[in-house]
């Protein structure tokens, strides 16, 4: 056998190991490479600061565990840069969920356990309400859009929505300015394209997307889509310029984590190329049987 | 009460064993994989579940004083609630046809609720922003052809590639012909295509590195509410769990005397030969 | 129940795509034909733009990256959709005027 054919025979096994090894180290003793900030996640970050004052913004966790380590940054900084502009702009702040796994999602970020979240003396029921899970995908979304008293009656902690005054406000779709979905499948936007933007057609929209859900989202941008932050990369470049309104972001450990993804993302990516080629090379220069 | 600092890390530990088996697939298939998965599954259904009774119950049933459900008079959510354990007639083989009524209006209310905006949301939507400016000028008035500054802007060529390989694209899926300019059209279209799926691949990949990297990261005690644990956690159990499937693997593998040996011949199964019928 | 068992099955479950996904990379991406090679080296140019790293190396990765997905990935995903969109609008109308059936499942 040529070197290339024994290359090609070599055990999977060797391979999953070579990504360990150029992934694990560098998460512990980080390279720290420079962070580029892409028009993308600039022009995300700009439409968040445009905000008018007193506007309804929606913040959605569509997603499961399965996405947080790639859109958890995302929402950990959406929600921060959102809370600073309640402090800014006096914004008002509605957060939902159309997947059940979401819902936790939403008091973990509050909770600390990713790192030091300052909600900027937010008033709870005034300023920001977290009405928690909503059952029924596209249809919950209809219903919503129409009612949202009628959609969701109480909030993630059972009070009636009808007694929050931030609600008072905030009866269907034509009062809110702002959809920030950070999701990672279906329901998603494709579903509140259909019910919410149709019923609303001045809607903002923006997106936390996983990197596999890209180019389903760059078809809608920029008619529908403002911008969407494209996957953990995108996390880190938006982590790194709410941190400079936040520094105290930069030093929990969503701000750590960030610059540990972005050495490994690089090395893995890196690995998959070398294999990619490696593969190529020794397909067309082995020995061909005739 | 317990501990906090007991709750974090036993969740630690619990966390970093359930995820070193669900790795250990990469090794090979085995019992703590097979345990992870039905772990896994059980956890997730039980979670969805859990949210959508308490759901239902909030809007259905309501609470005192509420606006909605059953406590605020509105009777008609017994329909809804007969409609729900209709749903359960699945599960039967003798009642089977009763869920279909159920099925049909949970997938008629979808359908009609898609195709209502189907057609403006998503397919004119996307019509209408094929169609874009094909003499994009800047600020002086001068046509842009290409603007190396800013590669994926508004220009000549660009707009003109949206709106040639959009077609194609489409005449690709819909048309097979023999005319060469079908053929030729469908050619270009897959180009397009083949572009697509490759930048998707690269993106997947990046989506894939993510969420590694962000279980490696638990694993290294970056991420996650008790780092120490994590750490002390994913040594231990790594080594263990690696001696433990080195051990498995060398048990179920064959002896050395089976392997050796050539399997039996399969025996022929014989056609059973067709009675001849007089006629 | 949620922080410290589903999401750590949830996370890992996903994440394991990533090694069959290298592993796929070596053993099966190859470049047969021309269309196999144009599909290669567009996913090649998308990584180098997506890992940091590939800006350090040259900024034009990014500038690459960011034209194929804008424009030929971009129209390529839009006929998709387009093609999508009329399927599911006859889907509809079939279910709709009964004469799709199968989602009622099997049986008499």
């Amino acid at each position: 056998m040529s070197l290339w054919e024994k290359l090609e025979a070599i055990d999977r096994r060797v391979l999953y190991a070579l990504l360990w090894i150029v992934v694990l180290p560098v998460l512990y003793y980080p390279i720290n490479l420079p962070t580029i900030i892409s028009d993308l996640t600039r022009e995300y970050y700009n439409q968040i600061e445009a905000i008018p004052s007193g506007s309804v913004v929606v913040l959605a966790y569509d997603l499961g565990p399965a996405g947080w380590p790639e859109l958890g940054g995302q929402c950990y900084a959406t929600m921060q840069h959102l809370f600073t502009m309640i402090n800014e702009k006096g914004i008002k702040v509605v957060m939902l969920c159309y997947w059940a796994t979401g819902a936790a999602l939403i008091p973990n970020t509050f909770e600390g356990v990713y790192g030091p979240m300052d909600q900027m003396g937010a008033e709870y029921g005034v300023d920001w309400v977290n009405l928690g899970y909503i059952a029924g995908g596209e249809v919950g979304m209809s219903n919503f859009a129409m009612d949202t008293w009628g959609a969701k009656p109480t909030d993630y902690e059972g009070t009636l929505v009808s007694t929050i005054p931030l609600m008072q406000n905030v009866r269907t779709i034509q009062d809110v300015y702002m959809l920030i979905s950070i999701e990672s499948g279906t329901p998603g936007f494709e579903e509140y394209n259909r019910q919410w933007w149709t019923r609303k057609n001045t809607l903002k929209i923006l997106i936390g997307a996983l990197g596999v859900s890209i180019p389903g989202y760059e078809p809608f941008r920029p008619q529908r889509i403002q911008s969407y932050l494209p996957g953990g990369k995108g996390a880190s470049e938006y982590i790194s310029l709410v941190g400079k309104k936040v520094p105290a972001i930069l030093a929990g450990q969503m701000g750590k984590k960030a610059v540990g993804v972005n050495d490994a993302l690089s090395t893995s990516h890196i690995l998959v190329i070398i294999f990619v080629a490696i593969g190529n090379i020794g397909y067309f220069l082995r020995p061909r049987r005739k | 009460m317990i501990p906090e600092w007991f709750v974090l890390a036993s969740g630690a530990w619990i966390s970093v064993f359930l995820t070193l088996a669900v790795f250990s697939f990469l090794y090979k298939e085995n019992p703590l994989f097979r345990f992870a998965e039905h772990s896994f599954i059980a956890s997730g259904v039980g979670y969805w579940i859990a949210y959508n009774v308490w759901y239902c119950y909030d809007l259905a049933i309501g609470v005192p004083g509420g606006e909605s459900g059953l406590y605020a008079g509105q009777w008609w959510w017994i329909f809804a609630f007969v409609l729900g354990i209709i749903y359960y007639f699945v599960l039967t083989k003798k009642y089977f046809w009763i869920y279909r009524y159920s099925l049909a209006i949970i997938i008629g209310v979808g359908a009609g609720l898609t195709l209502r905006t189907l057609v403006q949301a998503q397919i004119l939507t996307l019509v209408m922003s094929t169609f874009m400016n094909l003499s994009p000028t800047d600020a002086a008035g001068n046509l842009i052809i290409f603007n190396p500054a800013s590669p994926a802007g508004a220009s000549l060529i660009n707009n003109l590639l949206i709106l040639v390989l959009v077609f194609t694209s489409v005449i690709y899926f819909f048309f097979t012909s023999e005319t060469s300019v079908i053929k030729n059209a469908g050619r270009i279209g897959r180009i397009a295509l083949m572009t697509a799926f490759g930048a998707a691949y690269g993106n997947t990949i990046m989506t894939r590195m993510n969420l590694f990297i962000g279980r490696a990261q638990e694993l290294l005690g970056i991420a996650g509410p008790s780092p120490t644990d994590q750490q002390i956690a994913f040594v231990v159990i790594g080594i263990t769990m690696l001696i433990v499937l080195f051990g498995y693997s060398y048990l179920v593998k064959k002896p050395p005397e089976e392997a050796a040996a050539p399997a039996p011949p399969k025996a022929e199964a014989k056609r059973p030969r067709k009675k001849e019928t007089s006629t | 129940m949620y922080d410290y068992v589903l999401s750590a099955l949830d996370g890992t479950m996903y994440s394991i795509l990533a090694f069959f996904i290298a592993s796929g990379a070596y053993r099966a991406f190859r470049a047969r034909t021309a269309e196999a090679a144009l599909l290669l080296i567009a996913g090649t140019l998308v990584m180098l733009g997506n890992a940091p790293v590939g800006g350090v190396i040259w900024t034009g990765f990014l500038d690459i990256n960011s034209w194929i997905q804008r424009i030929p990935m971009m129209a390529g995903i839009r006929g998709i959709l387009i093609g999508a969109g009329l399927g599911a609008i006859a889907m509809g109308i079939r279910i709709l005027t009964g004469r799709e059936r199968g989602y009622l499942g099997g049986g008499e």
